[in-house]
This record gives structure tokens, sequence and C-alpha cells, in this order.
């Protein structure tokens, strides 16, 4: 009989890939029958319209400017580096 | 036998994403918002050796300092979850990670969801102060590419909560501490 320390390393190990969730064929059909747009079009309206960066004021970026609080985000129980 | 969808749904998402950074890059460039060498990219092993060799000690702001290595690894595993790098030269200066919602009715997802932001720990990196910004404006285009309609940012610090107000975030509150901030995507 294996002991704890023997099966410990299986449940270590990375979870298997998750399943992927792309469109499937009928779901695009279906898609461009009701006419929302394609990768293509897609991409072509964000290369045509202003970005977010391009949406920021001058006083918004002088805002953000000297805060090194706003350059992280996560919880306060996120996974911490090991030294 | 190999995982064909699976592969197939890694190469579409990667795809997106690049469209999304190089957009991202041009935009920052265009508007002089960034005015030194800048590459935004997806995440991959380069990525975690270089933040493990050059992010050493606290973060400036005293928050921060996550498990990255952890953080992309378990990102890497969904085809469709953000992840990007900032880079300028050879300078790590930044990173993100997050989500997109379930994929509703026609592949549309609703919410992108940005968990994790972090930049570089040396207080002289050529990108200080912009690393947030940029990785919001990859999220945001991300998402259009997929159909999101919203952003949002999950656990912001409180301390600056009054600033992501201020740039069209609203707030979302629970016992009192911030859940999340959200911002309409224009589809």
């Amino acid at each position: 009989m294996r002991n704890r320390a023997s099966v410990a390393p299986i449940f270590a190990s990375p979870a298997p890939p998750r399943p992927s969730d792309t469109p499937s064929w009928g779901e695009r059909l279906v898609a461009r029958l009701l006419g929302l747009p394609s990768l293509e079009e897609a991409e072509r309206r964000l290369r045509s319209e202003p970005g977010f960066i391009a949406s920021l004021t001058p006083e918004q970026i002088e805002a953000i400017n000297g805060r090194d609080e706003f350059e992280v985000l996560g919880p306060r129980n996120g996974p911490k580096r090991k030294f | 036998m190999p995982n064909l969808h699976f592969w197939r749904a890694k190469q579409d998402y990667a795809r997106r994403r690049r469209i999304a950074y190089d957009t991202v890059r041009g935009e920052a460039a265009q508007t002089g918002f960034i005015s030194v060498p800048l590459r935004i990219e997806e995440t991959n092993e380069h990525t975690v050796a270089a933040w493990q060799a050059t992010w050493r000690g606290p973060h400036p702001s005293g928050a921060g300092s996550w498990d990255w290595d952890r953080l992309l690894r378990r990102a890497w595993r969904r085809p469709s979850a953000f992840h990007v790098a900032i880079w300028s030269g050879e300078v790590l200066c930044g990173l993100g990670v997050g989500r997109v919602s379930k994929r509703r009715a026609f592949g549309l997802r609703h919410t992108i969801s940005v968990h994790f932001v972090e930049s570089a720990h040396d207080r002289g990196h050529p990108l200080r102060y912009t690393i947030a910004t940029l990785v919001i404006a990859a999220a945001v285009a991300y998402g259009k590419l997929l159909g999101a309609t919203r952003i949002r940012l999950i656990e912001p610090l409180p301390g600056v909560i009054p600033l992501y107000e201020r740039l069209g975030f609203t707030v979302a509150w629970k016992a009192g501490q911030p859940v999340y901030c959200e911002r309409r995507i224009k589809p």
C-alpha cells in the first residue's frame, strides 16, 4: 500500500488544461446570420476607434503620475512571492 | 493523442491578444503616452525567468509582490485568459493577468476582468507610472475583440479608489471594502 508521501506529488502537479471554449461552427454561423462582427470586423473597429489611452485627458494622466499604489492590483490575500 | 481543439483555441486567442497588444502599443506611441521603447506581449517561460531574475525586494507601494510564476501558469491553462507582459527593451516593467467571463450565445463574452497587476520593483524602470494604464488598455482592447462590454478591476487597493473613479470607473462595495471597479467598453 502506498503511503501519503508517495501520492502527494500527484496532487501537487498542475491540473490538466481546461477544455477549449471557442465558438462552435454552428454558433459562428448564427452569429454571422445575426450580423455580429467577425474577428476581422472587430479588429478593424479596434484600430479605427480611440482606445483607453487616447480617451485619457492630460489631467487624468497627471493624476496617475507619481502614484506607485496605482501600479498594483490584487486581493490582500493574493499569492505572495516566497524568497 | 494531442487535444486538437484545445490547441486551436490557444492559437485563436493568442492571435486576438497579439492584435490587441499591437494596437495598444501603436496607440501609446502615437499619443505620446510612451516615449521609450515599448513591447506589449503575451507572457511565457521567458517572462517568468525575467521576473524571477530581476524583480527583487518589496514593491515601492508596499503592496503586491505577487507570485507571478503561480499566477501565470494558472492563466496559461485557459486559452482565453488575459495575460500580458510589458517590456522596455529587455527590461520587464510590468505584468497583468485576468480572465474573461464565460462564453455566451454566439461566442460573446460580456466582461473582461483584471485580477492582478504589478510594475517592476526597481524605482528607475523606464515605464514607471504607466504600467496600470497600459494593462487596462490592453485588457480593454482584448475585451473588444471578444465582444466584451465592460472591464472590471478586481479588488483594487482602497487608497486609489478616487483615482479609478476619476478615470471613469464605478466602484462596487461590500462590507466597506471595494470588490471591483467597472467601466463600460464601447462595443
